[in-house]
């Protein structure tokens, strides 16, 4: 926990450690933003209907095997492995930057929900200026950086990640990935 | 019937304030929780109403960074 499980002092006494992290997912995420950047260039010779075909199928794949039929057999790619602690290593602040890092590039640890693979199926297909796939990363990070950032006040933190967890487990995966889904039928 | 009042075994001064300070934060975390996944589809509609796809891209991250919220 890169948080104490109490806040003990102001709230602004662990901002670094959490302000560290929100730069780690953010550098992470828009790395990985400008790399799928790079790869939507291959879908630029396709027309409209090809692209909305694509990602209508790798919908229904995404969901077929994140919650349908196919889920069990076959494995989307993903990291199947928790961020090491050894991140950590130098100071608590260097290690929330390295850990941010990590998750925020969305590949090195596990993706359970569909959303992410809307998004990459989105950012390839949609053929995103430059500043458009850095906006995409960093909203991605800043997403991925709201669980520390909610923890920062909670006074009791312990019992704010449980509640946090618990809540993020009755949003809806289904609903989010609907979402993104619908923003992504809008703009590719 | 009478019922048995258990008695309180614990301080009840200090557990009216863990108690508060329990709900005020559970409340105010619902609300994150909900932001969480009301913003993005809000800030959309929002991108798609002004034209700008930098705004929806940005509320698509948003959301599926949220919903990786347990994963580390």
């Amino acid at each position: 926990m890169l948080l104490r499980p109490a806040r003990t002092g102001p709230v602004g006494a662990e901002t670094h450690i959490a302000l560290a992290y929100l730069g780690g997912t953010l550098a992470g995420a828009t790395t990985s933003a400008l790399g799928l950047w790079l790869l939507a260039g291959f879908a630029e010779p396709l027309p409209a209907p090809g692209r909305w075909l694509l990602l209508a199928l790798g919908t229904l794949l995404v969901a077929a095997i994140k919650i349908g039929p196919l889920a069990g057999r076959i494995r989307l790619p993903e990291a199947r492995r928790q961020i090491p602690a050894s991140v950590f290593g130098g100071s608590l602040a260097r290690g929330a930057f390295r850990f941010g890092a990590e998750l925020g590039t969305g590949m090195r640890t596990y993706a359970p929900t569909m959303a992410p693979y809307l998004l990459v199926l989105a950012l390839l297909l949609s053929r995103p200026t430059l500043g458009a796939a850095l906006c995409a990363g960093a909203g991605f990070g800043l997403g991925r950086a709201l669980p520390v950032m909610v923890r920062l006040g909670a006074a009791d933190r312990l019992q704010a990640t449980l509640d946090y967890a618990r809540g993020m487990r009755r949003l809806p995966d289904l609903a989010t990935a609907v979402t993104v889904l619908l923003g992504a039928l809008a703009i590719v | 019937m009478r019922q048995h009042t258990p008695h309180l075994l614990t301080d009840p001064a200090t557990d009216e304030v863990a108690g508060a300070n329990r709900l005020a934060s559970t409340g105010s975390l619902q609300s994150l929780q909900h932001a969480a996944w009301i913003a993005p589809a809000v800030l959309v509609g929002l991108g798609l109403a002004v034209g700008s796809s930098s705004l929806v891209v940005l509320a698509l991250g948003l959301a599926a960074g949220a919903s990786l919220a347990g994963s580390i």
